[in-house]
């Protein structure tokens, strides 16, 4: 209380400001949305989880029908609950009115999942197109993202449109690079990236939820330069440097592109691994002129490129808080 | 003692007490601009990426700086002279850091925070070393109080000079052990002298927060005191936790051990955590909030190891549906504040990259959909001779 006085006294702060800190400190108030927002979450992962093992245990007690008409009443609600509590569609970012309706949309979200992949197992309701079966979860996830504005959704769709196209985005599978490093998956990666790049910047065009186009890019620029990295492992050949070098260009794009919207996160994930693809490339140029068993260069440089990189970030991050 | 200048820790704190205060004062943008403004702080205190990233750099100029030293000189050095190495290297990374703090004025900007972390290390490591060659005689507990005690007192320099948080915890961690060994020491057979001497540091080191005339004292630590209380919190409640009270006993005394007094130990694994919860939510504390939710969890695993009230899928859909069922009452009920509780601060701050953070985790953490992945041999649960039941 006294140091707001004195911030009063000396006209850094309103009258009405204190007025508001006297009244807080007569009356005052704890919050406790992050902890209830927690509890949900974690509420909606176990439920979610104890029913998934359940039914599976129980599938010849219960009986399909049963299992089927339960879940499908649960995202049923769940829907009905979130229509009934969310603001109409708009293009443009709306602020969700209810907590509670944003995360029994995602319960209804993973109940939907439930369900249609029941289907397909237990009825085979799109036979054997099996793209079908993964690609049409995707396109409703999309739409439900985009109708209620939950970026949390978003994620899932584009998890989704990953397993319909064949691969996996989980940070496990990305960053331990597990099943990336198989041949063909690294073109089916790239195809995504570049998919996922091309509607950031869609959002972006059409004004059409812009706000998207962080979570586009994040997936985005992470898929893309972790599987023309893992390209570099995976065809060890004469002219294997163009993919270190195809890093660097396609993040020095999204670097540009990281400048004007002022967004640091993605500035410094463009540096960082255009770091690592110099690294690859100076690695391959010292084999390359025959230096490559040569202890003091490598080290030299891992002295050297870290103190350069250190001092753009540092002088970076000045010019982007001046701005 | 403190190496930054202490009108600019003063000036920060308020700054950062204004900020976290601002979702509830409802203080614009444009007067903590000017509170920063009339209140200087010369340090560089960057964003966590920035920190984050400035630590991952610095770590790899200093790892690669040794690897360097150790190209040039490595072939003059022998086993023996290995300590004397780590402890002249440990000597010159403190130098880069009183340095970087002094010259510079990197406070928590990730180079502090690495340098902290390596010199420390580096020390550390070769004193450890050093004495390992020179003290063989000397028995396990000897052994071990000596080396919490070199651990407690290089980080406690570490605290008392850049008031790091990372060095308190790891020196409060230290001392805690030092004590326990030193109890240990003086009584081996007396097992339950463990959890209560650990109950006596903690309430020690609260005591040390509480005093309000060393409060005034330590005013610039102010940081770090706030870390060793939530320390103090998190031994309090693990110590007489009975999961840990019983994996004690049976590695200092044998298989078949019996924990003393049950009731009290299973009564302070529940109560101590609901304590901790009713405290805080009554003053106001969100460390003490989230200490207690932790403990909280602990309790509930430490209950579901020793006994299986319900199976794992059951337990887990119980404690979902409660959860959910909990947490949609509180909304209601929290809608306009009571009993100085509330779910919505009365100025929210710019919850975008809240969002963000949320769609990222979900994302990375939610059950994925399987592919379905046609069967090439067309099933047949007992077929291929018996060699699987599923292919």
């Amino acid at each position: 209380m006294k140091k707001y006085q004195k911030l009063y006294a000396a006209g850094l702060i309103s009258a009405e400001t204190l007025n508001r800190v006297v009244q807080l400190r007569a009356k005052p108030v704890f919050s406790l949305h992050r902890e209830i927002r927690m509890m949900l979450y974690a509420g909606i992962l176990m439920l979610s989880t104890g029913l998934g093992i359940l039914i599976y245990q129980n599938l010849d007690s219960i009986g399909h029908q049963v299992i089927l008409a339960l879940i499908t009443a649960i995202t049923t609600g769940c829907f009905w609950y979130t229509f009934k509590n969310q603001p109409p569609y708009q293009p443009g970012k709306s602020n969700s009115t209810s907590v509670a309706a944003d995360y029994i949309l995602l319960f209804g979200c993973l109940s939907l999942l439930s369900l249609l992949a029941y289907l397909q197992f237990q009825y085979e309701l799109f036979g054997t197109r099996y793209g079908l079966a993964t690609f049409i979860p995707a396109v409703i996830l999309f739409f439900m993202a985009y109708r209620f504005d939950h970026q949390g959704v978003l994620g899932m769709a584009i998890t989704n449109l990953a397993i319909w196209m064949g691969v996996s985005v989980s940070p496990k599978v990305l960053f331990g690079m597990t099943r990336i490093n198989e041949s063909p998956l690294i073109w089916t990666y790239v195809s995504l990236a570049l998919l996922l790049i091309a509607a950031a910047y869609l959002s972006e065009c059409t004004r059409l939820k812009p706000h998207f186009k962080f979570i586009y890019l994040h997936f985005g620029s992470h898929i893309l330069h972790l599987s023309l990295l893992t390209a570099w492992f995976a065809y060890p050949g004469s002219y294997h440097w163009i993919y270190p070098l195809l890093t660097i260009f396609s993040a020095a794009l999204l670097y540009k592109n990281g400048r004007r919207e002022h967004s640091f996160y993605l500035l410094l994930v463009q540096l960082f691994y255009a770091y690592i693809a110099a690294s690859l490339l100076y690695t391959d140029w010292l084999k390359w002129i025959n230096l490559g068993s040569d202890p003091y260069l490598f080290v030299l440089w891992y002295i050297i490129s870290p103190v350069l990189l250190a001092r753009h970030i540092y002088h970076l991050h000045k010019k982007l808080k001046q701005q | 003692m403190i190496i930054y200048p202490s009108e600019s820790l003063k000036n920060l704190q308020l700054i950062q007490e204004i900020q976290a205060e601002a979702e509830y004062t409802g203080i614009t943008a444009a007067e903590i601009r000017d509170i920063a403004k009339a209140c200087p702080v010369t340090f560089y205190t960057p964003a966590f990426l920035v920190r984050a990233g400035l630590f991952l750099l610095t770590f790899v100029i200093i790892c690669a700086s040794a690897a360097l030293l150790a190209l040039l000189f490595g072939r003059m050095l022998r086993d023996r002279h290995l300590p004397y190495a780590l402890i002249i290297f440990g000597l010159l990374c403190y130098a880069a850091l009183e340095t970087v703090c002094e010259k510079y004025q990197h406070y928590q900007a990730g180079t502090d925070d690495a340098l902290t972390l390596l010199s420390s290390g580096f020390l550390l490591t070769g004193v450890l070393w050093l004495n390992e060659i020179s003290t063989q005689g000397w028995s396990s507990s000897t052994w071990y109080l000596y080396a919490s005690l070199s651990t407690a007192v290089i980080s406690l320099w570490y605290v008392i000079r850049f008031a790091s948080r990372l060095m308190t915890v790891i020196s409060a961690s230290a001392f805690l052990m030092a004590f326990l060994t030193a109890l240990h020491t003086i009584n081996g057979s007396g097992i339950l002298l463990l959890p209560f001497g650990a109950l006596v540091f903690a309430a020690s080191l609260c005591w040390l927060n509480w005093n309000t005339r060393i409060k005034a004292i330590l005013t610039f630590y102010r940081p770090c005191l706030a870390v060793s209380l939530q320390f103090a919190v998190f031994t309090a409640g693990v110590a007489c936790n009975y999961y840990i009270a019983d994996q004690i006993g049976k590695e200092l005394s044998g298989v078949a051990f019996q924990v003393p007094l049950p009731y009290f130990f299973w009564a302070w694994t529940f109560v101590f955590p609901l304590a901790c919860i009713g405290y805080a939510l009554k003053k106001h504390s969100r460390m003490l909030l989230n200490s207690g939710l932790i403990l909280l969890v602990a309790a509930g695993l430490t209950l579901r190891y020793y006994y299986t009230l319900l199976p794992l899928e059951s337990l887990l859909t119980a404690a979902g549906a409660l959860l959910l069922l909990v947490s949609w009452r509180l909304i209601k009920w929290l809608k306009y504040p009571r009993y100085g509780l509330t779910d919505q601060v009365p100025f929210p701050q710019n919850s975008t990259d809240q969002e963000r953070i949320d769609s990222i985790i979900i994302s990375a953490t939610l059950p994925q959909q399987k592919q379905h992945i046609p069967d090439r041999f067309g099933g047949g649960n007992f077929g291929g001779g018996g060699s699987s039941s599923d292919f």
